[in-house]
């Protein structure tokens, strides 16, 4: 269970440029994917970045369940993030001059030492998104849609339990979305949570049943 | 103004003690501010702020109270450069003897270390926790810390801005020879050693039986008869000479800084095994780690004890 109450995050508090992202939001995800909905500026990325242990509300209580994630010291929610979170990113985040493999690679070698295993387990994630035979190119040769698969990868390389996508189809065409809609309707079917933050239309009509929370100006709409 | 001040290595020494305080000061502000206004349980914005703050505040107190712990061996190294200045001190027992500080700073200075060795120990603990539960605990123990170090400090420019060096003082031979007593408490060589002996077993012991309170008070007795060991029985092995008795000498260049590591591995080692001996009776820690370190530097200590002793016999075929 996903417990969010009435939580506040202030950008440069107490300056001339301070800005209120959000403002008292609360929700409680049991296990049905949810998704953000809502315009660009309206909180959601602040929101999933707090869900995922980025940052620190400035006030509030965010529990995940059994930790108390809002209140973490930083070498836990650094634990927390490296085995529960996944995290697709809307622009993918990959190193660009590394390969496939490698990039897939990285959140485990904090957690694991053998480096045989941690292969073995991010080939299993590429074969998983269908990346597998890119394993050795460059990122930066790769289209649009196998970058997204490659990010889809590392953040299930960890098997985390809790997978937050921000605008995870923005940059993608029609098929890869279908593709992507495919990938995260077997994730749930396995029982992992889901939290995606998206103004794409193509999450109105999902063939799974899933939560629908609109965020306007830093508050969550009844 | 003493001309000692104008001395490089106490410029440097007042200098980073000055640095040092400065940092554990702003350490002490926000600690306050911490204590007064702690409660784990708000969701609030102050409380969030307190736990930023308190993880930062931790990270310079670690940092300035790593400093303190070198700064005094480079406390020792100055006293013993002073040496060349003071009339009639042959090495660092003259300089420490000069007014009346000299054995206050030295003293609390080697406490300190070891108070800092227990305030890490309980902050390593406490941020390995999730919810900070010797938060508390380490914010009193800092502010006692601080004003032991803060008496230090002004002791410090008392010791060093009031020697004189034209007033002739007492050379190590006249401190720890016959005229300055011997061996204290009415001991003997034979008996200093046998309870030498007698402290180290207890110790491995006492260890291997668990029981951490034996192996914390005779640690502590260990300590005690070890300085009066090296001072009155092995140093004279260091020397070759059986009547110079002295701590400071084998910390200079002749003997080859040996007292650094003679010093080191003792207090190091003791100050280390008592500080987990602390963190397993009052915090039921599990790790072993500090204790193996610790019980290898007592080792290492005996063995370069005994060992000086040794090639001294091979050497020479007799014992001083």
């Amino acid at each position: 269970m996903i417990e969010i109450s009435q939580v506040y995050k202030t950008y440069n508090m107490g300056t001339e440029s301070e800005f209120e992202a959000l403002k008292g939001v609360s929700f409680t995800v049991r296990d049905k994917p949810v998704i953000l909905k809502g315009v660009s500026g309206s909180g959601k990325s602040t929101l999933l970045s707090l869900i995922a242990g980025f940052e620190k509300p400035t006030k509030g209580k965010i529990i995940v369940d059994d930790l108390l994630v809002s209140k973490l010291p930083d070498l836990h929610l650094s634990n927390y993030r490296a085995t529960r979170v996944g995290f697709v990113f809307q622009h993918f985040n990959l190193i660009e001059s590394i390969t496939v493999l490698d990039n897939i690679i990285v959140p485990l070698i904090p957690i694991y030492k053998d480096i045989e295993y941690i292969k073995t387990l991010a080939y299993r994630a590429m074969k998983r998104v269908g990346i597998e035979h890119k394993a050795h190119q460059d990122t930066k040769d790769l289209s649009g849609g196998e970058k997204q698969r490659c990010a889809i990868a590392r953040a299930l390389v960890n098997d985390a339990s809790l997978i937050v996508c921000d605008e995870p189809t923005a940059n993608l065409d029609k098929k890869n979305r279908d593709n992507f809609i495919d990938i995260i309707g077997d994730l749930h079917s396995e029982g992992k949570r889901v939290i995606i933050a998206t103004h794409d239309p193509v999450f109105e009509n999902l063939d799974f049943e899933c939560e629908i929370l609109n965020i306007k100006d830093g508050r969550i709409e009844e | 103004m003493s001309s000692i001040l104008l001395n490089s290595e106490v410029i440097i020494y007042l200098l980073s003690q000055s640095l040092i305080l400065a940092l554990l000061a702003i350490s002490f502000i926000y600690t306050i501010s911490i204590i007064r206004k702690w409660d784990f349980d708000s969701f609030d914005t102050k409380q969030f702020k307190l736990e930023d703050m308190s993880y930062l505040v931790s990270t310079i107190i670690v940092i300035a109270l790593v400093l303190k712990i070198f700064l005094l061996f480079y406390f020792v190294h100055t006293i013993d450069a002073l040496s060349e200045f003071v009339a009639g001190a042959m090495c660092g027992a003259g300089v420490i003897k000069a007014n009346i500080y000299g054995n206050y700073v030295l003293v609390m200075g080697i406490v300190s270390v070891f108070l800092s060795l227990v305030w890490i120990s309980i902050n390593s603990l406490d941020i390995k926790a999730k919810n900070y539960p010797y938060m508390r605990l380490k914010s009193y123990l800092f502010i006692a810390i601080f004003l032991f170090i803060l008496i230090e400090y002004i002791l410090s420019w008392l010791y060093f801005t009031n020697i004189n060096t034209t007033q002739v003082v007492s050379c190590c031979s006249v401190i720890y020879g016959k005229v300055g007593g011997g061996v204290p408490f009415g001991l003997d060589n034979f008996k200093l050693l046998t309870l030498f002996a007698l402290f180290f077993i207890l110790i491995l012991l006492s260890l291997w039986l668990a029981n951490y309170v034996v192996v914390f008070i005779s640690a502590l007795a260990f300590l005690i008869v070890s300085y009066y060991s090296v001072v009155y029985f092995f140093g004279t092995y260091i020397y070759e000479l059986p009547t110079h008795k002295c701590p400071f000498c084998m910390l200079q260049h002749y003997y080859y800084y040996v007292g650094y590591l003679v010093w080191g591995l003792l207090f190091g080692g003791v100050f280390l095994l008592c500080d987990s001996m602390i963190m397993k009776i009052f915090f039921h820690t599990k790790s072993d780690k500090s204790q193996k370190i610790a019980l290898l530097m007592i080792v290492s200590f005996v063995i370069l004890s005994i060992g000086y002793v040794l090639v001294y016999y091979i050497k020479n075929g007799v014992l001083l």
